[in-house]
């Protein structure tokens, strides 16, 4: 085999492996989020949520954004990020429908965009 | 700012080696896949670069493929039937009776094409070469004539090129009309079976008919370009 070949098998296999982890850490590191998320929805619709708690999402959510921003469009990971600092503001406003409705936004936005990455076919063409 | 100009620096480096790996040649003899790669590979290295939203990884993974797909294709052009979809068929558009003009047809060319492509090999007329193959790679290959001892001196004018006249050249040059009628009158020939006619300084006339091989010959009488 030349090195051509060689070569080519080798950035196939990047290419590859680069996309099955992609795929397999994007859908657990979001899973996690999401459902750290669903947790303070409940606490929220409770009105039990305290602004540590929600720190510690937001943390969470901000080591994610560093790994999110390397492999999915800057303008999805935007989205959630600004949403959890408007929830925040909520939170802090004691505006707690706003809060749970804002939650809800994020939810579904850590559930879509690890959708994404997913090579079905309607995301291919 | 900074970032744009690193970006820039990175998509840069891995083009230039995924370039060298996969040998380019220039743009003149490429084939039609290699042209096709580095048309797609100068998108997907500009847009991680100039939109800081794009992650510099959808760039590098889209050259990646880009290169995958070159190997690919090259590995399979090993096989002669692969090749032939893939790149084509050398085709020889001109051989002993003349122009192929099927073979131009064919490959969407046109006489003034061909005339065009014979003057960047440096051929001036017809009667200089015996084949001319058009390579899957655009180029031209040409087979001298030996026959022809001296170079072309003259350049032949194209005054009907496939059954119309040349109306430009015509009229640059001074050329009677009516005269080349009569020469094609007294040859039975009409204008419409004309694949090609030229005349040179020298009173030197090519000649190519629909169905009749290409033939040189020398006019007698008054010169046709004045």
């Amino acid at each position: 085999m030349n090195k051509n070949v060689i070569a080519g098998l080798l950035a196939l296999l990047l290419i590859l492996g680069a996309g099955i982890t992609e795929v397999l850490i994007v859908s657990n590191r979001y899973k996690v989020v999401s459902q750290r998320c669903n947790e303070l929805i409940s606490l929220a619709e409770n009105n039990s949520l305290t602004q540590k708690e929600y720190q510690q999402f937001a943390d969470d959510w901000s080591k994610l954004r560093t790994l999110s921003e390397l492999l999915l469009p800057h303008t999805d990971v935007y989205e959630v990020t600004l949403r959890i600092s408007e929830a925040e503001g909520y939170l802090i406003g004691g505006m707690n429908e706003d809060l749970v409705a804002q939650l809800k936004v994020i939810k579904t936005l850590l559930e879509y965009i690890p959708d994404n990455v997913v090579p079905d076919f309607h995301h291919i063409v | 700012m900074i970032i744009i100009f690193l970006r820039a620096l990175i998509m840069f480096t891995v083009l230039l080696v995924v370039i060298r790996l996969m040998g380019k040649r220039q743009i003149g003899e490429m084939e039609p896949f290699e042209l096709v790669i580095t048309l797609v590979i100068a998108d997907l290295a500009c847009i991680p670069v100039s939109d800081r939203t794009v992650p510099l990884t959808f760039g590098i993974v889209g050259i990646l493929t880009m290169f995958v797909i070159h190997q690919l294709i090259l590995l399979l052009s090993k096989n002669m039937r692969m090749q032939n979809i893939l790149s084509g068929k050398p085709v020889m558009v001109v051989d002993k009776s003349g122009i192929n003009t099927y073979a131009l047809h064919r490959l969407n060319m046109q006489v003034n094409d061909l005339l065009q492509a014979l003057r960047t090999t440096n051929h001036f007329s017809l009667e200089e070469i015996l084949y001319a193959i058009m390579e899957t790679n655009g180029q031209l290959t040409v087979v001298e004539n030996k026959q022809i001892t001296e170079k072309q001196q003259t350049l032949p004018v194209p005054v009907i090129m496939q059954g119309k006249w040349d109306e430009d050249d015509i009229s640059r040059n001074g050329i009677d009309k009516n005269k080349v009628q009569a020469l094609l009158k007294k040859r039975k020939i009409k204008l419409s079976h004309v694949v090609f006619l030229a005349v040179d300084e020298k009173n030197r006339m090519t000649l190519q008919t629909k169905n009749r091989s290409i033939s040189f010959e020398n006019i007698e009488g008054e010169k046709l370009i004045k």
